[in-house]
């Protein structure tokens, strides 16, 4: 199958690498115009540039999505460049690791929520005035299974990605009337740098790969497929949803 | 150190120094000189670490890496 986004133009924050990367790349053989965001700028010009291998269209901004001028210079260079914004996927994000909430620091809480929680907010704040200009459009946010059920190994991460669920569920009630799609795709394992990073060690990364029902971690790729459809025209009659994509962790979890 | 110890232990972290120093050295109240550490040769050492670190090598880096911060504080 091609062309499922031909004619459109997609953002995507975390762009640089993960499940970011392997979005972006599927999204550009489906045909869409892609805008590539990421504070990583080696890792962003190397998804432009493979992109561009493939002959795609792409475009790399630099960006920390936790300041509000910088967000909204992304979606402005999105439109000058490409003339429109029709798809939006904020899957920038950072795992940090933290000892119990006693013990847990003021600054891996703000860090964690300014980026994984407020970078989404501000995101679609920006985005959707574009999208409702160019008569509707499709956001998909990368929660996770943490944001269903928690993460014991990182106070904030779980609590931010369960605020991603409602921010979802909020968009998703004042603008889906408006032609504005909004959904949440809640990732289990993935094995991204982040996930075999934030696991600490090879052996605890396998011992989280055995704890899934599949017996391992999704490649980002799989990822894509699930974000593709929700950003594509199949999904027309879905929104507000949180779609896990978890190799069955969540249907396994006592 | 808690920068260090962090940066080397946990990959989530380490984006954050490699990708947003000037963020992280001002919510650590970092000094120019610390922070230009951060920024220089700490940052390109800390890209070149292994992902992840394993448990076992987290002290060999761990004196490596102070070693690195030593030459940097004294210029």
């Amino acid at each position: 199958m091609s062309d499922r986004l031909k004619g459109k133009v997609a953002l995507v924050t975390g762009g640089a690498s993960g499940i970011g990367r392997a979005t972006c790349l599927l999204f550009a053989r489906e045909g869409a115009k892609v805008v590539v965001a990421d504070r990583n700028q080696p890792g962003g010009t190397e998804t432009v540039r493979l992109i561009h291998q493939k002959a795609g269209e792409a475009h790399f901004v630099q960006v920390d999505t936790s300041n509000a001028t910088q967000v909204e210079g992304m979606v402005r260079q999105t439109v000058e460049r490409f003339g429109r914004l029709d798809v939006l996927l904020t899957a920038a994000a950072i795992l940090i690791i933290t000892p119990p909430l006693a013990e847990s620091s003021e600054r891996d809480w703000d860090m964690t929520m300014d980026i994984d929680l407020k970078g989404v907010f501000l995101s679609m704040k920006y985005a959707i005035p574009e999208m409702l200009r160019g008569g509707g459009g499709s956001i998909i946010n990368i929660s996770s299974v943490s944001g269903i059920r928690g993460n014991v190994g990182s106070v904030a991460y779980g609590v931010a990605k369960a605020g991603i669920i409602h921010l979802t569920t909020i968009a998703a009630e004042q603008y889906t009337a408006k032609g504005i799609r909004v959904n949440c795709v809640a990732p289990g394992p993935v094995d991204t740098p982040q996930m075999r990073g934030s696991t600490g060690s090879t052996e605890e990364f396998r011992r989280v790969e055995a704890s899934v029902p599949m017996k391992r971690a999704a490649r980002p790729e799989e990822l894509a497929n699930a974000i593709l459809f929700l950003a594509s025209d199949e999904s027309s009659y879905v929104s507000g949803v949180t779609f896990s994509v978890d190799g069955g962790q969540r249907a396994a979890a006592k | 150190m808690e920068i260090l110890d962090k940066a080397i232990a946990d990959f989530g972290f380490r984006q954050m120094v490699l990708w947003s120093a000037d963020d992280v050295a001002a919510r650590w109240g970092l000094s120019p000189q610390e922070a230009a550490v951060l920024r220089g040769r700490l940052r390109d050492e800390l890209e070149k670490l292994p992902v992840p670190v394993e448990p076992a090598d987290r002290q060999r880096e761990h004196a490596r890496f102070v070693g690195l911060i030593a030459q940097g504080m004294k210029k």
